[in-house]
């Protein structure tokens, strides 16, 4: 019997040993940071989660949404984020979260899954692998992985114990219960420039179909959200368009608005927005970087303020640190604007970076 | 299913469990259902007909053997089947080696140019290790040293035991008969044990053996690029991948093994400290060197040729050198064997087998300059220096054998030589070039320091077991020492989706 | 022949084999009791002691004996 309890006692020091290994391990980078930030904010204090691949965490300035409008938005993003890691990362925003509205980002949904699995399935790993262990990330595996590489997701050290050196960065140790404050709340500034052509096709009205296994993400999404009487909005952020993708986006608005849902695509107000398509992008038009976010956040921050009903809570001494964010966000926005200034000021593009 | 797989632990921890809940009397029944789902899923399902086939005939001849009164007959069925296996086994494992042989020697004009094409066979898992175990006790029945098994269940268990039938230990049925069939309780000291020896053979397969595998790979990959001291310093990188890969194999092995409550034979013991190449191999692949010398050399001792080749040397050469001098037949045979046995090349033969043969030879003849030398240098057979030299000497000349095992084939390994001795370039030993072969500067000490954990391990081994020693330790100490062993090989250990799962190296043969 | 008379005889043969006038043996020497006493000179022990007592031991015999008065019980059997 004593046996037993010292053996159980070993595993269990083990088990909690290397989770916290493990979430140190886990690849550094602007992702992780999001993840562990979005742990770390406490409990019931965000107002608003954006669900969506790489053109959220770039674009939508939570920071800047407090410091104008008093609202708490927070991101999950992640590179490649299949359209069907959405439903679990609204469970487990829900898990310390309460948040009144849900923003999905709808790009991913013109792909097809087995497209992202065939050439992305490394950012896969970018949503399941930033999870804490439960059972949603368990059911989050499943849903996405197949069965027999399941393996080296649920245990991630298969994965990230050759990061070993990584162990020298002081972020990578306090990562060690995967909490740790974002200092701009989950955005990424790009300082960055390369121009994209604007193109407008607002004169069509034609629709293609997305993606079938899409289709069927999404409308399994909405259901989820109605069942559970969460409010959700789903946006098309600003973008280099193609006719297809124009036409893929008209496609979803009817399903979404048919199924009382709220869409709003900002390439449809780039009047309104001001977008800039030779300064405000960071690789030729498929990211926004700090200019372009600045605008597109002011534009989202109107739109909230008009059609729900946040309480502004600006001088709640519980968001003192959004404060903090506030101000920082200022200071890096302001040199990075000087810095995109000066680049398109001298033609001096950042043309590598161009995807 | 590889036994570093996740896969296999998971499996691994079930089966222990199970077996520990399960009626006693059942469970080397559940030991033969584990083993034989083993050997279905470790390769082509199709293949477990070959080990039941060698397995059912062996028990029916130990049986017969057994039954008959007549020498004669006794002879006679020992003789079918162990034409049967070896015919089994060489079909297998060694038609491709007599079909290059055939045509090297044809296009050298022998007989014609008619070359003959090799075929490409599916070799059961293991099959140099289960032919072995299961004719060693065929003969034991025939010697009487065993009584032969009567329940074929029982038999099977012992051909099909997984932990050890895909890379051995070559299991002796007489030390086996009392523990696979005996209802095991569990034991909290012999689990943990046994567990722990797993950890270590892990830290030795992956965190040593496939970290030095890379520079071998590099340097074996390219020898002409990297040719003169490169070439002796991925031997001995080799040397020491080979002998983490085999043996931390064999500590995994044993270990599973001693979790269940079964002991089976030790393979290895610190080898590298021999200070004689015959010591080597008494303590290196020891179940391989105990089966032939039982059961090749003994007999080849024993019969009458060898003692009328003995009378003749002793009359020729006197009494004792006469009787050395005929000695050197027999171990031709038995050093061609274990060459033979590493597979159908000549660069096991040569490399693993006939070159231990003429150090032995050579060494016995050089016995008396020995010992002039000794005496002249005033060294005692005590002396450390004399003691250091031996065993650097010995692992030196075992080193020299270990570049052909790691070629390509028996005429890469010559070239290799020659590239070796062609090239003279120390600088690169101190200039930084032996850290483009894979491993970087960290990458290297991490290798370098595991090596330095192996070498206190096997010292302290001398004398007491490790593990005893860590045990009489506080719960802290003896807690840190195992957590500190697990999370090193969980950290270091080259494995996961980033590495190509990496095969042990004995498991080919 | 008693037990005595059969170790006589056969302290002489060790001597011989080893080449070393200063070995006895008893019931419970063994390889390790010998220096130079390895796997190939217990063959050589074994067939002068086949010799000089004009017996055979099976191989069984050969492989499993573990001290030299096992071997000695062998030989009281085989010559009676």
């Amino acid at each position: 019997m004593k046996n037993a309890i010292k053996a159980m006692v070993f595993i269990l020091l083990f088990l909690v040993m290397l989770r916290s290994l493990t979430y140190m391990l886990r690849t550094n980078g602007p992702i992780k940071d999001i993840f562990v930030g979005f742990y770390a904010e406490p409990e019931d204090t965000i107002d608003v989660v954006m669900i969506g691949s790489s053109p959220v965490y770039p674009c939508y300035a939570a920071p800047q949404l407090w410091g104008e409008h008093g609202i708490a938005a927070y991101p999950l993003s992640s590179n490649v984020q299949r359209p069907k890691a959405a439903v679990y990362l609204v469970k487990e925003a829900l898990k310390t979260q309460s948040p009144s509205l849900f923003i999905f980002e709808l790009r991913q949904f013109t792909a097809a899954d087995s497209y992202m699995m065939t050439y992305y399935m490394e950012f896969s790993r970018g949503v399941t692998d930033n999870l804490k262990y439960s059972v949603n990330r368990i059911d989050m595996i499943r849903a996405l992985v197949p069965e027999e590489d399941r393996y080296s997701y649920y245990f991630d050290i298969f994965k990230y114990h050759s990061n070993w050196r990584s162990l020298i960065l002081s972020d990578q140790r306090t990562a060690f219960i995967y909490e740790r404050l974002h200092p701009l709340k989950g955005l990424l500034i790009h300082e960055e420039v390369v121009p994209g052509e604007k193109k407008d096709y607002s004169d069509i009205t034609e629709e293609l179909a997305i993606p079938p296994e899409q289709e069927e993400v999404l409308c399994e999404l909405m259901t989820y959200l109605k069942e559970n009487e969460l409010q959700a909005l789903f946006i098309v952020s600003p973008m280099v368009l193609t006719k297809e993708l124009t036409m893929q986006f008209n496609y979803m608005e009817r399903i979404i608005t048919e199924n009382g849902g709220t869409f709003l695509d900002l390439n449809d107000y780039y009047e309104e927005i001001g977008l800039d398509f030779a300064r405000d992008f960071y690789d030729g038009g498929s990211h926004t970087n700090a200019s372009g976010s600045e605008k597109c956040t002011a534009f989202l921050g109107a739109y909230l303020e008009e059609n729900y009903h946040f309480t502004d809570k600006r001088g709640d001494e519980a968001y003192a640190e959004w404060d903090v964010a506030y101000a920082y966000w200022l200071e890096c926005q302001a040199a990075a604007l000087e810095t995109i200034e000066e680049k398109v000021a001298n033609g001096n593009y950042d043309v590598g970076e161009a995807e | 299913m590889s036994i570093t797989s996740f896969a296999f632990l998971c499996s691994f921890a079930a089966v222990l469990t199970l077996y520990y809940l399960i009626p006693k009397r059942v469970q080397w029944m559940f030991l033969l259902f584990v083993s034989i789902l083993y050997f279905l899923t470790a390769g082509e399902p199709w293949l477990l007909f070959y080990p039941a086939a060698a397995i059912t005939i062996v028990y029916a001849g130990a049986l017969y053997i057994d039954g008959v009164k007549e020498q004669k007959k006794k002879k006679a069925a020992l003789s079918l089947v162990v034409v049967f296996c070896l015919l089994m086994l060489i079909i297998l494992k060694y038609c491709n080696f007599g079909i290059y042989t055939y045509n090297a020697l044809a296009m050298r004009g022998f007989w014609g140019s008619g070359l003959l094409s090799t075929v490409q066979l599916t070799i059961p898992l293991g099959i140099s290790f289960y032919t072995l175990a299961l004719l060693g006790y065929l003969f034991d029945v025939y010697y009487e040293i065993a009584k032969p098994q009567r329940n074929f269940f029982k038999f099977a268990l012992f051909g099909f035991y997984f932990p050890v039938i895909v890379s051995g230990p070559i299991l002796r049925y007489r030390n086996m008969e009392e523990q696979l069939y005996a209802p095991h309780k569990m034991d909290f000291k012999q689990v943990t044990y046994g567990l722990q020896r797993m950890v270590w053979g892990f830290f030795k397969k992956l965190v040593i053996a496939e970290r030095l595998a890379l520079v071998v790979a590099s340097v074996y990959g390219d020898y002409r690029t990297y040719s003169g001291f490169y070439i002796p310093v991925a031997v001995i990188c080799f040397a020491f991948q080979l002998y983490a890969d085999f043996s931390g194999g064999m500590d995994i092995v044993l270990g599973l093994s001693e979790a269940l409550g079964i002991r089976v034979a030790e393979n290895f013991r610190t080898p590298y400290f021999s200070r004689s190449i015959q010591e080597f191999w008494r303590r290196w692949h020891i179940t391989l060197g105990e089966w032939l010398k039982d059961y090749l050399f003994y007999p080849l001792l024993r019969t009458d040729t060898f003692g009328r080749l003995q009378e003749i040397c002793k009359k020729r050469f006197g009494k004792k050198t006469g009787k050395k001098l005929a000695t050197f037949v027999p171990m031709f045979f038995l050093w061609f064997a274990v060459g033979m046995w590493h597979g159908g090349a000549w660069k096991f033969i040569v490399g693993s087998g006939l070159l231990h043969w003429c150090y032995i030879v050579g060494g016995e003849l050089l016995t008396p300059l020995w010992k002039r030398i000794k005496v002249f240098f005033h060294l005692g057979a005590d002396s450390l220096f004399l003691k250091a030299w031996q065993q650097l000497r010995t692992f030196l000349l075992v080193c020299a054998g270990f570049l052909f095992f790691r070629a390509e084939s028996f005429s890469e390994g010559c070239r290799m030589y020659a590239a070796m001795f062609f090239t003279w370039n120390p600088h690169i030993l101190w200039d930084g070039s032996l850290l483009t072969l894979g491993l970087d500067a960290i990458e290297a000490a991490l290798a370098v320091v595991a090596l330095i954990v192996l070498l206190i391990v096997s010292v302290l081994q001398q004398k007491e077991g490790i593990r005893d020693r860590i045990a009489r330790r506080n719960i802290v100490i003896r807690w840190v020492i195992w957590y500190a062993l697990l999370f090193g090989v969980i950290l270091f250990g080259y494995y996961g989706p980033e590495y190509s799962a990496a095969e042990f190296i004995y498991q080919g043969f | 022949m008693t037990r005595e008379a059969i170790y006589e005889r056969l302290n002489a043969v060790f001597q011989d084999v080893f080449d070393d006038e200063e070995i006895t043996v008893n019931d419970a020497t063994t390889a390790a009791d010998i220096e130079d006493w390895d796997s190939l000179e217990h063959i050589n022990l074994v067939a002068a002691v086949e010799k000089e007592f004009g017996i055979k031991f099976t191989m069984g015999q050969v492989v499993t004996m573990k001290n030299v008065g096992e071997m000695v019980d062998i030989i009281l059997k085989s010559i009676g």
